[in-house]
């Protein structure tokens, strides 16, 4: 019944190198997995390096207070949007951020799906990232209202005093409904992953204050085998709902742009494509946050290399689909014959905004591509850096699709240029600051690690992952 | 696969199990035995042995999801798939239903020269509303079915199994209230299974 | 890439291969059927343009199962499960089929005037619009470009299929991992090829039958299509052969579980990207893109579209979301086998309307057309099968699989 490592029995024929590498360095057992992740929430003192970066990440979320109180005493006449550019970074960055969570979702829910062991030691980390993205994204449409608590009537259906309905048939409600339940649903999947190991903590709390509210959040978990069957039910059917709703939720944001008639926005692609997008910028963010916390909290024992390269792969095959999305924009823009659709890409290419196109290729399809090799994958420095590529490429993507999308389109005489505020970047670095504060305080507080996850896949487990 | 055959004194024992929290502790004031094990499979072997003896009221604990102890035990059927399928039938028609109902009949309203009734844009929210319902139609089944929220429970006065249920240690209970249940001959058969200890649980 | 194609001829693996039983009648039936149907298709020839606008969807369906044969492959090389060892042998003889499919296509290159409006002078003459959309589109839809395009695409998929065999067999007698390694390489660039080259193909003999039309997603759709196929007629197949040696060995109804599931995750698939695609154009409404719709959503052509939704969507569906059905072989290739006609309506339903969007209506040759194709298409598959074992040699999984269901039984 050796699960974990299941070509070991077979090993000694076979040229080593073939062999895969451990998710689990080897020596583990079940108790030294729990000391190894609980001593990273509270059990031990807070290393230096955290305190710094909170400071530093609580002070960039002040400045999205700020920005904030700005908008709502002025207006949005603080940002950059106008006619013909109507949608400006706000609707960049809540699509960007949107599109980070989705990696979190993809490995907890699709991975588990497809059996792929490999997921047990980063879900829950990338599951708290998709909370945190989704909240980032959330602060745009919220503020874009200009006045937010005036914007419930006309985006969410309930009886109001105006007996006014929201307009089912616009995508911008269908966002509504997408993103709240995408929140929602992430909120109730990473917190039933979370319930056995909140069970783990409230065992080990010795601070009585600590142990109660640990006790709490854990419901009464006893790890009986009843509670397990029922738990893994919903596990599995929680990954099997999110699986379609991942896919919904940026195909949704896709119709946001496709289902109008403008030039580069309208084109059957867009909803792969944009999953496709989501997903490969999502995949860069958790490279981006686990090779640092991997190296400070020295977790290259349940981290290890091979997951490391797997994500490094998905990245790969993420950005050639946004590679195949690009190309085909381009193709159906020359063999439609259509004045227009020509005329957006050789704008998009060759306007005024130019810069931005060739620098999306560059960020998005040339670096990447670097990934082919081994070598690049396994060199987490290299990684890192085109993770920031990455991370970078897919915010000039949205740049480009809505920017010179917009403000050059059917009639010359109301053509214009788009310029992003002041407000509009400290917006988004305040967002950026949220960001890394919500995340910064989950690995302090909370099991960034699944620990029940990880045992099953030790050797001799008999767990779900056994098959 | 022994998950063919749900019988009706099974639903109503799994009816019963649901309200686990409210239940009065046992008069005997015992609320069960309690065997430790070491290994994951000495508790699957003792699951098995158990069983063959004819216990019902049996539960094993493991710190992590275990297929063969949740076999051993019989617990396969769980509700939640069922409750999950109830739940999106209930999200699509509300969600549906609420398009239907607020663009045809409340608030009708010609824009963009498209149908009131457009059935295509109504799929995305009603797919939403499928999901969102489904997935707490999981977790809601899952708590209920579980008992949760249930701040006490007599296993926890074992010392040991407070410490190390949830880490690296697996255990056994069979209950005071099966109906075979006998404190010296049980806590004799447990004895045999290879444990580390074998206590009992004070309700 | 160090992948390099191998020059010698591929020699089937060194064990003679004793093919079961089932592969030998579907031989027999298969090639009795071809030659049956063929035969009635000969009456045919007083009516070319109708006998070519019958061929194209069949040809469409089974060549397409051959190429989802080969992405197929290709995935499983680079994702790795189970369900690759189990179906990898019926992959590479469907996706061997490809060899005679130039052969296939030589009815529509002669026939080409018959389908494609650009290909045709007498109705450009007639036809100002088209004339107009023939000039813009020139550049790409012409007779010479379009058939060296329809080499390269042969020749592509020829290479990569004869190559993934070839090492494949070689795996099979020399045990040396380096072809596995090989394998999995190559499948890596290969899936990217394909997927620009089944684009492309997907432009040229589906997209450009109507010139003025484009939807960007189409290469997309043609992909999951024949993935489908593919993997219905696979399922099917492999519901006959899984009690035979060898492949009882590794056999057990979680595999089919999975199948199953993927059935379902490609249905799903198949239906968000119609969805998209229709959502997009219905809401845009502009003129050149929503006749393509409106054609598909008059008189008849109505009915079998709510068919394809009924039959090709929700059927499949509401049945797979059992997880009984998905263990159960028989039951599972019953569903993969009516979804397996169903793609033959999906290709029809894209196809057909073209030639005929003022009226509704199925000509014998329609049903003729994709059993004739089909009977050859089998036969060829099933002598390909006969060619090597069908289960893989030495690949490591293959020994986890032989535990896991010597365990089940």
């Amino acid at each position: 019944m050796d699960s974990g490592h299941s070509s070991s029995g077979t090993s000694s024929t076979m040229d080593s190198k073939y062999l895969p590498l451990p998710l689990v360095a080897p020596g583990h057992t079940n108790d030294s997995v729990t000391e190894k992740i609980s001593h990273m929430t509270m059990e031990k003192e807070t290393p230096r390096a955290w305190w710094l970066t909170f400071l530093i990440a609580l002070g960039m979320a002040g400045g999205l207070g700020v920005a904030i109180l700005g908008l709502l005493f002025v207006g949005i006449g603080l940002w950059g949007p106008n006619t013909p550019v109507g949608w400006g970074m706000d609707i960049i960055n809540f699509v960007w951020w949107i599109g980070i969570g989705h990696a979190g979702t993809l490995i907890s829910a699709i991975l588990l799906l497809f059996k792929q062991k490999w997921r047990n030691s980063i879900n829950r980390f990338a599951e708290a990232m998709t909370l945190a993205a989704v909240l980032c994204a959330l602060q745009y449409p919220l503020f874009h209202t200009g006045r937010p608590w005036l914007a419930f009537y006309w985006l969410l259906p309930y009886p109001n005093t105006m007996s006014l309905w929201p307009n089912f048939r616009s995508p911008l409600i269908w966002d509504v409904f997408a993103v709240s339940t995408y929140g929602t649903v992430s909120l109730l999947f990473w917190y039933v992953g979370l319930i056995p190991d909140l069970g783990t903590l409230r065992d080990r709390a010795k601070n009585p204050i600590a142990k109660v509210l640990y006790g709490m959040a854990s419901m009464g978990w006893r790890n009986s085998a009843r509670h397990w069957s029922n738990y893994e039910k919903a596990y599995l059917l929680l990954a099997g709902l999110s699986t379609p709703l991942v896919l919904s939720v940026h195909t949704v944001v896709s119709f946001d742009f496709s289902v109008s008639l403008i030039p580069g926005w309208h084109a059957t692609i867009f909803p792969p494509y944009f999953v496709a997008g989501a997903v490969f910028a999502g995949f860069a963010m958790v490279l981006n946050l686990a090779i640092p916390v991997r190296w400070i909290y020295r977790l290259e024992d349940v981290i290890t290399m091979r997951h490391i390269e797997n994500m490094a792969k998905v990245m790969l095959a993420t950005g050639l689909i946004v590679a195949y999305g690009y190309f085909m924009e381009v193709f159906m823009a020359w063999y439609s014959g259509n004045f227009f659709e020509w005329f957006m890409m050789k704008n998009r290419a060759g306007g005024p905004y130019g810069w931005s196109y060739w620098l999306l290729i560059l960020c998005n399809v040339v670096i990447p591509n670097t990934l082919w090799w081994k070598k690049a994958r396994t060199n987490t420095i290299w990684l890192f850096i085109v993770s920031l590529f990455v991370g970078v490429g897919m915010w000039l993507e949205r740049f480009v699709i809505i920017v010179t999308s917009l403000y050059r389109d059917f009639m010359p005489s109301s053509w214009g240029y788009y310029k992003a505020t002041e407000f509009d970047w400290m917006f988004f670095m305040g967002t950026g600051g949220l960001f890394l504060t919500l995340m910064l305080l989950f690995v302090r507080f909370l099991p960034a690690i699944p620990m029940s996850e990880v045992k099953m896949i030790l050797p001799g487990a008999e767990g779900r992952a056994r098959r | 696969m022994s998950d063919s055959g749900y019988t009706l004194s099974r639903l109503i024992h799994d009816l019963k199990e649901f309200s686990v929290w409210a239940r009065s502790p046992e008069p005997t004031g015992v609320y069960g035995l309690m065997a430790e094990f070491a290994t994951p499979d000495d508790v699957v072997t003792a699951a098995r042995a158990v069983r063959a003896a004819g216990y019902k009221k049996v539960d094993g604990y493991s710190p992590y999801p275990m297929e063969s102890l949740i076999h051993e035990l019989d617990q396969h059927h769980s509700w939640v798939p069922t409750i999950v399928l109830g739940g999106g039938i209930t999200g699509f028609l509300a969600g549906y239903g609420l398009e239907y109902w607020s663009s045809v009949i409340a608030y009708p309203m010609n824009i963009g020269g498209r149908p009131f009734h457009s059935w295509v844009s109504f799929i995305p929210p009603a797919f939403e509303t499928t999901v969102l319902f489904a997935s707490f139609g999981a977790v809601l089944g899952m708590l209920a079915l579980n008992g949760f929220p249930r701040p006490y429970h007599p296993v926890f006065n074992i010392e040991e199994f407070a410490k190390s249920a949830s880490n690296d240690k697996f255990y056994l209970v069979i209950e005071a209230a099966d109906p075979q249940f006998d404190g010296a001959r049980t806590a004799e058969l447990l004895k045999t299974l290879n444990p580390t200890f074998v206590k009992e649980i004070p309700a | 890439m160090s992948a390099h194609p191998s020059h010698e001829e591929p020699v089937a693996a060194a064990t003679a291969s004793t093919a079961p039983v089932p592969v030998v009648s579907l031989r027999r039936i298969a090639g009795l059927v071809a030659l049956a149907a063929s035969a009635a298709a000969l009456t045919g020839f007083s009516n070319p343009q109708q006998l070519v606008q019958s061929y194209l969807p069949a040809f469409l369906l089974w060549f397409g199962v051959s190429i989802g044969c080969l992405s197929m492959l290709m995935i499983q090389h680079q994702s790795g499960g189970h369900w690759g060892i189990l179906l990898r042998r019926l992959f590479e003889a469907g996706a061997r089929t490809i060899y005679f499919m130039p052969l296939f296509f030589l009815p529509i290159l002669f026939g080409m005037a018959y389908l494609y409006p650009w290909a045709d002078p007498v109705r450009i003459a007639g036809d100002h619009h088209l004339a107009e959309v023939v000039h813009k589109k020139g550049a790409y839809l012409n007779v010479p470009f379009f058939t060296a395009r329809a080499v390269l695409y042969f020749a592509f998929w020829a290479f990569m299929a004869r190559t993934l065999t070839a090492f494949s067999w070689k795996y099979d007698e020399t045990g040396d991992r380096e072809y596995a390694e090989k394998m999995r390489r190559m499948s890596g660039w290969g899936l990217l090829a394909q997927a620009l080259v089944i684009t492309f193909a997907g432009v040229d003999w589906g997209m450009s039958l109507d010139p003025h039309w484009y939807s960007t997603i189409w290469g997309i759709l043609f992909m999951v299509g024949q993935a489908l196929s593919a993997w219905c007629l696979c399922i099917m197949v492999v519901s006959r052969l899984y009690t035979h040696a060898p492949l009882n060995r590794v056999a057990t109804s979680t595999l089919f579980h999975d199948l199953g599931k993927f059935l379902f995750a490609f249905v799903m698939l198949w239906g968000y990207v119609n969805l998209s695609q229709f959502l997009i154009i219905w809401s845009g409404n502009l003129p050149e893109e929503t006749s393509w719709y409106l054609d598909r959503s008059r008189n008849g052509w109505r009915t079998l579209t709510f068919v394809l939704v009924g039959l090709h969507f929700f059927l499949p569906f509401l049945t797979l979301l059992s997880a009984g059905l998905k263990k159960n072989a028989s039951r599972l290739a019953v569903v993969a086998g009516l979804l397996f006609s169903l793609r033959f309506v999906d290709l029809f339903w894209n196809v057909a309307p073209n030639f005929k969007h003022e009226h509704f209506s199925v000509h014998p040759f329609d049903l003729l057309m994709p059993v004739a194709v089909g009977g050859a298409w089998l036969y060829l598959f099933a002598r390909q099968l006969e060619r090597a074992p069908l289960l893989v040699k030495h690949d490591p999984q293959v020994h986890e699989m032989e535990e896991l269901a010597a365990h089940a039984h």
